[in-house]
């Protein structure tokens, strides 16, 4: 035995080694897949008796308003949080020459991003408040007449996003000023001795040389957009009338709050979102991937 | 002429520079200004806060209220137990991949980042199922697990590249000269990556310290780290938004704080070892 540990010792570690790894990946990752999976079939409380229905829930699913209002804040958040990378790049490409003192300037760049996302939430509901916050007044002072953000079915999900964007496009922003540093300047030179000037320079010459800044963006801010429900539970608890809820906060609430404790119906939901990500996000960010590797 | 109209124009870029730069921390300056504000002035507007006088009394209320050294601590055990737990790890499984990749090392690798990608909630269930019956609800133990296991992908994902940085021939000289595979990753390796694994340690701290999900959701008080402290002023009477602000600032001071000192090693951990 001892003698074959020596032997094939080599050979064997990397597996000994990425086994833990894996075996957490599997506790947190695919078990709880499946069981979601099986738990979507059942009508079930958490404590009762689990009752077998078959794809019930799926049917109701397809049927719920709430679901799909759910699902569209999903794909504004999506959307308007990639505006994070090119907003991001702007401003990294203002930055990046020459400002008086630019290294205390950019620190300031930190702060948002080492913040929990529980402040970000009370700190912009309270520039949203009524009457007194300072979004508010500003609005107030602009139209004539002040709009609760928070309490308005038309703008709420729009305003939590804002202030999800807020350290979202801070990190963006380090991430392509980091890149920049390393951009060829000799590269630049020649395209600009051949003729390369604004939008054309920026394109063909810059971007493909921050490409692995363009990827980590891309990620991070994917990762962010899935985020949402932090900012969700903690600005409006999915209000006013479930008009901000995203899916993650109508699984919750279904399965874990106050409203019921319906664990099959709630992991019905779990499946459809674990669906959506794989075939949309994983395939797209695969690409990104890919490209970047093979390049 | 022209090294005038440069100056110019060196002097506006740092104006407006400096203005975005401003937007970017106004809402932190704004917490810390509200919070030495009384709560009735609080909620006067604006310039009528600032007007007011300026006074401790919501730190003060903050302090009777509630145990912000219990939360401190929970935050430091929490950030840095699940840290290290991860590091164990990763180091392995990232020298692994680093130096005797196979064809899926790659896919593995995206696979568990992707993992990242998944909502929290969407595994919150069973998770919520498995800690009830292990009695791990609001424990330390348990908020170490959990937050070892979300950000393992990050740790391995950033340890991984930087490994890669160090060349295989400095291991193999090590092994030709008979160093065990034991002593070839803590003497040889580990040494080597230091700033890495600096970096990789300090983002997942503060990542750790700043996980609201799994914090809020999992613990109620014995456990709790300063994200339900903060949480546990906006009540649904209504937010106290002086206290609020109180405890936001001694919530986020000590990450503020490390951040400040070390951006050089968070730059590196932001970018996750990909962009140098």
């Amino acid at each position: 035995m001892q003698a074959y540990w020596k032997r094939s010792q080599r050979k064997l570690a990397p597996w000994l080694f990425l086994a833990p790894g894996l075996a957490m990946f599997a506790l947190y990752v695919i078990i709880p897949i499946f069981q979601s999976m099986a738990i979507s079939f059942y009508d079930w409380d958490g404590l009762g008796e689990k009752i077998w229905i078959g794809t019930a829930n799926y049917v109701e699913l397809i049927d719920d308003d709430a679901f799909y209002t759910s699902l569209k804040n999903n794909v504004i958040w999506l959307v308007l949080y990639l505006l994070a990378v090119p907003a991001g790049l702007m401003i990294a490409i203002f930055l990046n020459q020459t400002v008086w003192g630019i290294r205390a300037y950019k620190s300031l760049f930190f702060f948002p991003f080492v913040i929990s996302q529980v402040v970000v939430g009370l700190m912009f509901s309270w520039f949203y408040a009524p009457n007194f916050g300072l979004f508010y007044k500003l609005i107030e002072t602009v139209t004539g007449d002040g709009v609760a953000i928070l309490a308005d079915e038309r703008f709420v999900t729009y305003g939590i996003i804002v202030a999800g964007l807020w350290p979202q496009i801070a990190y963006v922003m380090i991430l392509y000023l980091t890149g920049l540093n390393n951009v060829a300047p000799d590269q630049v030179e020649a395209a600009r001795l051949d003729g390369a000037k604004g939008w054309r320079m920026l394109w063909y010459v810059i971007l493909p040389q921050l490409r692995p800044a363009t990827f980590i963006a891309v990620v991070v801010t994917v990762i962010g957009a899935l985020r949402s429900f932090d900012l969700v539970s903690i600005m409006t608890n999915g209000g006013p009338y479930g008009s901000s809820r995203v899916l993650s906060f109508y699984m919750y609430e279904q399965a874990l709050s106050e409203y019921g404790y319906r664990m099959g119906y709630g992991a019905a939901i779990a499946v459809v979102l674990f669906a959506i990500m794989m075939v949309f996000i994983s395939g797209f960010i695969w690409k990104m991937w890919r490209d970047e590797t093979e390049r | 002429m022209a090294r005038k109209t440069t100056q110019t124009r060196k002097a506006l870029t740092t104006v407006a520079a400096w203005s975005i730069g401003f937007l970017i921390f106004f809402p932190i300056l704004w917490t810390v200004l509200m919070s030495f504000h009384s709560e009735g002035d609080a909620i006067k507007g604006p310039f009528a806060m600032l007007a007011s006088p300026w006074t401790f009394e919501s730190y003060g209320e903050v302090q009777h209220r509630s145990n912000y050294a219990l939360h401190f601590w929970n935050s430091v055990v929490i950030s840095f137990g699940s840290t290290l737990a991860a590091l164990v790890i990763a180091i392995p499984a990232a020298w692994a991949m680093a130096f005797v990749p196979g064809r899926r090392t790659k896919d593995l690798l995206m696979w568990m980042l992707s993992t990242k990608m998944m909502p929290s909630v969407g595994v919150l269930i069973p998770m919520y199922l498995m800690f009830r019956d292990f009695g791990l609800l609001d424990t330390r133990s348990g908020l170490v697990a959990v937050l070892t296991l979300i950000n393992l992908p990050i740790v391995v994902w950033m340890l991984y590249t930087y490994f890669k940085e160090i060349p295989g021939e400095i291991l193999e000289a090590a092994r030709m000269d008979g160093a065990s595979l034991r002593s070839e990753i803590l003497h040889v390796l580990t040494p080597m990556a230091v700033p890495g694994i600096a970096s990789t340690v300090l983002l997942n701290v503060i990542l750790a310290w700043n996980e609201a999900f799994w914090t809020l959701q999992l613990t109620t008080s014995d456990a709790a780290p300063l994200t339900q402290f903060i949480a546990s002023y906006s009540s649904p009477e209504g937010l106290f938004y002086a206290k609020l602000s109180a405890a936001s600032t001694m919530a986020i001071a000590p990450i503020l704080i490390l951040g400040w000192f070390s951006q050089k090693q968070l730059v590196r951990g932001l970018t996750f070892g990909a962009v140098k």
